[in-house]
């Protein structure tokens, strides 16, 4: 299917997965939020604010923010300034992230000779808690082996601005468009954003913006909180509740507990 | 003084927009869902619920949970769940519109713009009428939520940059209104319908409130809108979002539950 859908493999008689087509063979990011996170973190509150210093940071991660540690996770919980706020720290350094990523992969090649390019779904939303396991503690207040955010996505309360502000912070994040693979933004809406036909027509609106403004990809769940968790409580009632996990949906009730918890924590963009 | 800002309303005017909530309002309705909007000055708000009793408020408290409280907004500063909340905040036009402009391309999709509510933001003339300005120099639709009871002299202050009137009829009945509201509807309905004369569009909301202005008065508010027709009427259901905050704001003994309890531990 691919080789039918794509340049040059028709013409040189040679499938996409030996090499023919133009492009399509590059590498996945993991982890790819969570980076620019802590790399927003380690600026605002060590560089900018002078909130604490390095060493004490390093020190706080080595021990899991436990003890007194906690008081400066909480701090950046509460203060940091996260991806996905269209803030000019986080979005500078998302920026910065992917246009040294680019300026590395320019002159490399792949095993096809090709340009490398790359994309933020890296698997399925299993290898985003596998991955995480395997991580230590992170600036950004994550613990040791928590999952890390899907591809470029944000969530557990660090987009506080809405969903205009995340729209422009991911449409933003690659000037360099070196994510040009697989790429996937997560996204609950509330049912309040689509209750009537002039609310559906502004959350249109919005998504065309998105887009407009240079986003590449959104995945939208429309399943409200209540819903979800009453589905937990009560799985019997709930066997036909289908939800996006990642790129797929799936009956929510056959997934794992820990799947169905991330999935009842993604963004929530609440309305007044 | 401002207690709010929320980015991404779909329920404040045409399109998506961002509104802007003044702090202070000469209104009491029974049924306010934003309590912390009707007085004028900073106020400390604690939710019990969120509370985890970790104690740190107590630590970082200035007169050390000895009342009164100087509202010196360490508590609120340290509270890492949220529970502890100071509301009212000076803030400039400029930092009013870091907040307002970055959506711009929503609101230019959309046909949406800033709205400015809270509270009664008309009881702030100099800053309604700077960030009005302000809206208009930066290409922006402007719409103005408000209850109506001021002078017709501020109406005429903001009608060259106001694009558009959310305006609030609670009842006709002047006797019901002052039991609803605390104020008498006079001033409201005479500003209603001098605005109506000078061409003003006007969005008229009317809250129904089981028990208080729903039934008989009701009609008597149809009636009149019929004969004083806005470009939109919306009716609006009652809901309970504001019981927490009001319980929030009346929280004034944090002492007894911080010092009595033990620090929670992970």
């Amino acid at each position: 299917m691919s080789s039918l859908m794509l340049d040059g493999c028709i013409e040189n008689g040679v499938s996409v997965t030996q090499g023919g087509s133009v492009a399509i063979a590059g590498t996945n990011t993991m982890g790819l939020v969570t980076v620019i996170d802590s790399l927003s973190i380690i600026k605002q509150f060590v560089y900018e604010e002078r909130r604490c210093t390095f060493q004490r940071l390093i020190d706080a991660l080595k021990a899991n923010w436990a003890g007194e540690h906690e008081n400066l996770r909480a701090e950046i919980l509460k203060e940091g300034r996260f991806f996905g706020n269209n803030d000019p720290l986080s979005n500078g350094v998302a920026q910065r992230f992917t246009t040294t990523l680019w300026e590395y992969f320019r002159d490399k090649r792949n095993c096809f000779g090709k340009r490398f390019l790359l994309g933020n779904l890296a698997g399925y939303h299993e290898h985003y808690v596998w991955f995480g396991n395997s991580t230590a503690a992170t600036p950004d207040g994550r613990h040791a082996g928590d999952a890390f955010m899907v591809g470029v996505s944000q969530g557990l309360g660090k987009d506080r601005k809405g969903l205009p502000a995340l729209f422009s912070s991911v449409a933003a994040f690659d000037p360099k468009r070196i994510y040009t693979g697989p790429s996937v933004t997560n996204v609950n809406l509330d049912e309040a954003l689509l209750k009537d036909e002039e609310s559906l027509e502004k959350t249109c609106r919005m998504v065309e913006t998105y887009f407009k403004l240079g986003g590449i990809h959104v995945q939208l769940n429309c399943v409200s909180r209540e819903q979800l968790l009453e589905a937990q409580r009560n799985p019997g009632d709930y066997k036909s509740l289908r939800v996006r996990v990642s790129g797929y949906s799936d009956y929510f009730v056959s997934l794992t507990g820990g799947q169905q918890g991330e999935i009842i924590d993604r963004t929530r963009q609440r309305l007044k | 003084m401002i207690f709010d800002i929320i980015r991404n309303s779909f329920v404040d005017g045409p399109g998506i927009r961002t509104t802007v909530f003044f702090k202070g309002c000469n209104l009491r309705c029974v049924w306010c869902h934003n309590p912390e909007g009707q007085a004028f000055g900073r106020q400390r708000m604690f939710f019990k619920s969120k509370c985890q009793r970790c104690g740190k408020c107590t630590a970082a408290c200035q007169t050390r949970m000895e009342e009164p409280c100087v509202l010196c907004g360490r508590c609120a500063a340290v509270c890492p769940h949220d529970a502890c909340k100071i509301s009212g905040i000076e803030a400039t036009v400029d930092e009013i519109f870091a907040e307002v402009l970055p959506d711009k391309p929503f609101y230019d999709a959309s046909g949406g713009g800033v709205t400015f509510s809270g509270g009664e933001c008309m009881l702030q003339p100099d800053l309604l009428r700077d960030c009005l300005v302000r809206s208009k120099a930066e290409g922006l639709h402007t719409a103005v939520d408000t209850a109506g009871a001021v002078p017709w002299e501020a109406f005429e202050a903001v009608l060259p940059y106001t694009d558009l009137f959310l305006y609030d009829i609670k009842a006709i009945d002047p006797v019901l209104h002052k039991e609803c509201t605390g104020v008498k509807n006079e001033r409201i309905l005479s500003n209603y319908a001098r605005l109506l004369e000078n061409g003003a569009r006007i969005w008229v909301r009317v809250p129904v409130i089981p028990g208080r202005n729903d039934g008989a008065e009701q009609e008597r508010i149809r009636a009149y809108l019929a004969a004083h027709a806005p470009e939109r009427i919306d009716y609006l259901p009652e809901h309970r979002l504001g019981e927490g905050k009001r319980d929030a704001l009346a929280e004034a003994v944090i002492p007894a539950l911080m010092t009595s309890s033990p620090k929670f531990n992970r």
